[in-house]
């Protein structure tokens, strides 16, 4: 899913469903940021017919729900295994041994 | 490298959390964890306070918890994984004794939504909670 900055991809049938958008709709993929979050942004239609009137009228564009876990699930099992940015990290094991020292205990009593 | 926890480092996280609880480890549904990862990750709120690193810590043990895609030690797992993006970020909150039990109970049961989730992890932070109208005096761990 990683592309270069500010280059549109078309999103493949399944996950443009699960999306929330029409097949074949064109995204920008951003990310990821400091956060580590990647942001899909839609690309304009550039045949779209103009507003009618009714539709001109002000009102906040109302942003669609995102797709459920379930949904974006659905999509991943019918495109094949996808790369969610799983390269290996440094040091993780000494990351892993500190975070079970640190709240091990914790994370005894979630599962009691 | 990306802060973000990535689907391998949650599955060692998860057989180290099960070894921890002599539990059995393993995914159980693979799908469903990259589903979680992605949709965590994938903010359309792109400048929201509701993006931001805490709200996405919450969204990750919220999420865990609830679709459970490991075999098991699946709440423990989801508190380690936000914890550990919490610590790339620099945070380094440590729940007090019965706190993370409260909160994996809640998220069960329906009274801990990302939110307020959230708000517990700025307030342990030492930040300022968002205004958020479904989590005004609903935080936990700021209870006298």
């Amino acid at each position: 899913m990683r592309t270069g900055a500010g280059i549109a991809i078309p999103l493949p049938d399944d996950v443009a469903k699960a999306l929330g958008l029409r097949a074949g709709k064109k995204v920008r993929v951003e990310g990821p940021d400091a956060e580590g979050a990647i942001r899909v942004i839609p690309e304009p239609d550039v045949a779209a017919a103009p507003p009618s009137p009714a539709e001109r009228a002000p009102s906040a564009p109302s942003e669609p729900e995102p797709p459920s876990p379930k949904d974006v699930a659905r999509a991943l099992s019918k495109t094949g295994p996808a790369s969610v940015n799983d390269e290996e990290t440094g040091g993780f094991t000494e990351e892993l041994e500190n975070l079970v020292a640190r709240h091990g205990d914790s994370l005894r009593e979630v599962e009691t | 490298m990306s802060v973000f926890p990535t689907e391998s480092e949650l599955l060692r996280l998860n057989g180290r959390v099960a070894d921890l609880l002599v539990k059995p480890s393993g995914v159980k549904d693979r799908q469903m964890l990259r589903a979680i990862l992605l949709g965590v990750r994938i903010s359309r709120s792109a400048n929201g306070p509701r993006a931001d690193v805490f709200y996405r810590s919450a969204s990750l043990v919220h999420q865990m918890v609830q679709l459970e895609p490991f075999v098991a030690a699946n709440s423990a797992t989801a508190i380690g994984a936000a914890l550990l993006y919490l610590s790339r970020h620099g945070f380094q909150v440590a729940f007090t004794r019965g706190q993370a039990a409260e909160l994996v109970a809640g998220v069960r049961d329906g009274s801990m939504d990302p939110d307020v989730i959230s708000d517990l992890f700025r307030t342990m932070a030492g930040k300022v909670p968002a205004p958020s109208p479904s989590s005004t005096q609903r935080a936990i761990g700021t209870r006298a």
